[in-house]
C-alpha cells in the first residue's frame, strides 16, 4: 500500500489504517525506539514509546504533506523525537550519557568540519552514506543515525563489537575524504 | 560538528534521501506487537472492543439506575403508605420527612457496608442494630478518613466532619471551615518531639484540595547545617533554573522541527509568523538568543540543548553530595524541604514548596492522602529526635477564600506538640487572628 492510500484509509478506516500503517512501519519505528531507550526504559515501555509514535502519526493525519517527504521520513523523524524526548524525561539518561560518551570517544576524531554542512555539503553526505558499501552504511546509520552502541551493532549484525569498531573507522575516513 | 549530529538535523525531505538506501529494521516479538497494536488502538480511541466496553459499560450503568430508580420510587411510596421499612426505633413521625430528605438516607445507604444494607420484600432499608461483621468494635477508620469527600450543603456529611464556629465563618461568606477531626493529626511512631513546633500556613490561594506537611527543625540549626542547607538551596536553585531552560528548550526544538515553513542555508529554519509568536510567548528570552529575524537558530540551540542536560547532570551529583552533607549534619536521613518536595514528586503525588521562618510546609494534593501516608510510613525512619514530622488534613476551605484579604495569615502560631489536636487547634487559632 503506497502512502496516499495508507492515509486516506488512516482518515476514512482509521482501525485499517492503523493495522496497515504498523504492518509496514513498526519494525522501523521499534529499531529506532528502542535503540535510544534500550536499557534506559523497560520493554513495555519501550513499546508505550512505539505506540506513541503511531498515535501521533494517526493524529497528524491531515496535516503530513507528502510533498516535503514520504511517510516513512515523517515516522522517522516523529520516531526519533519521542525517542530523544523519552530520554531526556530519564533519570537513567546518566547511563545513557555516559554509554554515549565513551561511543563519541571512538568518533569525535572524524568529526566534519561546521564550515563544511552547507546545503550542497549536506547532500554530499547524505550521497557519500548511501553509497557506502553494505554492512558499512548500515553501521553507520545505526550508529549515528539510531546512537545504537557498538554492542548493540555488533549484536544485530552478529559481528564483535571490534569488528563493528573497525568498520566505523574505516567508513568514517572514506566518508571524510569524500568531502574535504 | 559531528556524524550524528548531522543525523539529528535532518528535516523530513533529507530523512527521506537518508531512507532511499534502505533502512535497517530489528525483528520485533509477535507478541510485542500485539501490546503495540493494542496500545495505539486504545490511545487513539478507534478500538472497536474498546467501544464496545464502553459501550457495555454505559448499558449496565443505565440499567442500574433504573432498578435503583425503582427502587427509590417503590420505597418512598412505601414509607408514604406505612413504616414496614424501618428497624431500628425509627418513629413515624421520621417517616414524614421531606423527599430531599428521604434521598439523603438513601444516599448514606451507598456508604456502608455489608452486613448494613438488608433486603426485605423488595424494600431497601438500614438496620442499625446490625453489627458491622468486619469491624465490630466500630474501631474501623471511617472511610472519609481514606478517601476523603468535599462536603455537600445538600447531602451533609457523617459525623466525622465538623464545622468550625459559625462566628469564624461568618466573614467568608458561606466559605466554611470543615476540618476532619478524624484524621486532623498524625504522629508516627519513631518521631518524638522535644520542642514545640510553629506550625506556619502559607497564605496562597489554593483551588484544588490540599493536606499541608508540616516539616520543622525543633532545635536551633548549628552553623553546619546552616551551611549545608544554604549550598543545598543553591544547588537546587541552579537546577531549577537549568532545567527550566532545559524543557523550553526542547519546546523550542520540538515545535521548530514541526513548525518550520521552509529551511534556509544550513543553519535555521524560517518560522510562520504566527507560529513563530506563539512559541515566543512560551520559550520567553530564549526567543532573543535562537530565532533572529525569524530564523530558528536550531543547531545553536541543539548544541546549547546538549550543554545544558550536562549541566543538570552535574548538578544533581553536586545536589546528591550536598543532601549527604546535609543529612550528615544533622544527624537525619532527610529532612530537607526541598529534598522532601522531591522526594514526594518521585512518588507521584503534586507537590508545593514554601518556606516561612525555617519551618516548611509542603503542600500536597488532598486525595493523595492515603497514599502519602501509606509511603511515608514505610520510607521515614529516624534516627533523630530533634524533628517533628507531623501530617495534616485540612479541607480546601481551611486555606482557601474567594476574598483575598480573608485569607489566614501566615503568621505562626505556638502549639505544644505533644497535644494531639495541634493541628485542628492551629488552624482555628490562624483563622481567629
Amino acid at each position: 500500500m503506497d502512502d496516499i492510500r495508507l492515509l486516506s484509509s488512516l482518515q476514512s478506516s482509521p482501525e485499517e489504517g492503523i493495522k496497515s500503517l504498523m504492518d509496514k512501519y513498526v519494525k522501523l519505528v521499534y529499531t529506532i525506539v528502542s535503540a535510544r531507550l534500550d536499557g534506559v526504559y523497560s520493554d513495555d515501555e519501550v513499546y508505550e514509546y512505539v505506540s506513541d509514535v503511531f498515535v501521533e502519526v494517526y493524529k497528524s493525519r491531515d496535516r503530513i504533506d507528502l510533498g516535503k517527504g514520504t511517510l516513512k521520513a515523517y515516522i522517522c523523524v516523529i520516531a526519533k523525537n519521542k525517542a530523544v524526548d523519552a530520554l531526556r524525561k530519564s533519570s537513567s539518561r546518566v547511563r545513557a550519557e555516559s554509554i554515549e560518551e565513551q561511543d563519541t570517544d571512538l568518533t569525535s576524531s572524524f568529526s566534519v568540519e561546521d564550515e563544511c554542512f552547507d546545503n550542497e555539503t549536506r547532500e554530499e553526505i547524505l550521497y557519500a552514506v548511501n553509497s557506502l558499501k553494505e554492512p558499512d552504511r548500515e553501521i553507520i546509520i545505526r550508529k549515528f543515525y539510531f546512537s545504537e552502541s557498538g554492542k548493540m551493532i555488533a549484536k544485530h549484525l552478529g559481528m564483535t563489537e571490534n569488528a563493528v569498531n573497525v568498520r566505523v573507522h574505516r567508513a568514517l575516513k572514506k566518508l571524510k575524504e569524500i568531502l574535504c | 560538528m559531528k556524524l550524528e549530529d548531522f543525523f539529528d538535523s535532518l528535516d523530513i525531505t533529507r530523512t527521506d534521501e537518508l531512507i532511499k538506501g534502505g533502512m535497517p529494521e530489528n525483528e520485533l516479538p509477535k507478541s510485542a506487537y500485539d501490546k503495540i497494536q493494542k496500545s495505539v488502538m486504545k490511545k487513539a480511541g478507534i478500538s472497536k472492543g474498546f467501544k464496545i466496553k464502553i459501550l457495555l459499560i454505559a448499558a449496565v450503568c443505565a440499567s442500574f439506575a433504573v432498578i435503583f430508580t425503582a427502587f427509590a420510587v417503590f420505597y418512598i411510596k412505601n414509607a408514604d403508605n406505612d413504616n414496614h421499612g424501618f428497624t431500628g426505633g425509627e418513629s413515624a413521625s421520621e417517616t414524614e420527612q421531606s423527599t430531599d430528605e428521604k434521598n439523603d438516607i438513601l444516599h448514606i445507604g451507598d456508604d456502608l457496608v455489608m452486613g448494613d444494607m438488608l433486603v426485605d420484600g423488595g424494600v431497601l432499608w438500614i438496620d442499625d442494630d446490625v453489627e458491622d461483621e468486619e469491624d465490630p468494635d466500630g474501631e474501623r477508620e471511617p472511610a472519609a478518613d481514606i478517601l476523603p469527600s468535599i462536603p455537600n450543603e445538600d447531602v451533609p456529611e457523617a459525623d466525622e466532619t465538623v464545622s468550625v464556629d459559625e462566628e469564624i465563618c461568618d466573614d467568608t461568606e458561606n466559605e466554611s471551615v470543615i476540618i476532619d477531626t478524624n484524621a486532623v493529626y498524625v504522629q508516627y511512631e519513631g518521631l518524638s518531639v522535644t520542642e514545640k513546633l510553629k506550625a506556619v500556613y502559607s497564605n496562597r490561594n489554593y483551588d484544588g484540595r490540599y493536606i499541608a506537611v508540616l516539616v520543622k527543625l525543633a532545635n536551633e540549626p548549628t552553623q553546619e547545617f546552616l551551611k549545608a542547607e544554604k549550598k543545598l538551596e543553591r544547588l537546587y536553585d541552579e537546577l531549577d533554573q537549568v532545567r527550566d531552560t532545559i524543557e523550553r528548550l526542547s519546546t523550542l526544538l520540538h515545535y521548530g522541527e514541526y513548525l518550520a515553513e521552509y529551511q534556509i542555508g544550513g543553519n535555521g529554519v524560517m518560522l510562520d509568523e504566527n507560529k513563530y509568536q506563539s512559541i515566543t510567548e512560551y520559550i520567553g528570552d530564549l526567543a532573543d538568543i535562537y530565532i533572529t529575524d525569524g530564523v530558528f537558530l536550531k543547531h545553536e540551540a541543539e548544541e546549547k540543548m546538549s550543554e545544558y542536560c550536562l549541566e543538570e547532570i552535574r548538578l544533581e551529583k553536586e545536589c546528591e553530595q550536598a543532601t549527604l552533607e546535609y543529612e550528615r549534619a544533622n544527624n537525619i536521613k532527610l529532612v530537607s524541604s526541598k529534598a522532601l518536595t522531591e522526594y514526594f514528586i518521585s512518588l507521584g503525588f503534586s507537590a508545593e514548596r514554601t518556606d516561612k521562618n525555617n519551618s516548611t510546609i509542603v503542600m500536597v494534593k488532598y486525595g493523595d492522602l492515603a497514599r502519602i501516608r501509606s509511603a511515608i510510613d514505610g520510607s521515614f525512619e529516624y534516627s533523630s529526635e530533634e524533628f517533628l514530622f507531623s501530617i495534616a488534613k485540612i479541607t480546601d476551605k481551611a486555606v482557601y477564600s474567594s476574598d483575598n484579604d480573608k485569607i489566614p495569615t501566615e503568621e505562626t502560631t505556638c502549639v505544644s506538640a505533644e497535644e494531639t489536636d495541634l493541628m485542628e487547634e492551629t488552624a482555628v487559632q490562624i483563622y481567629e487572628e
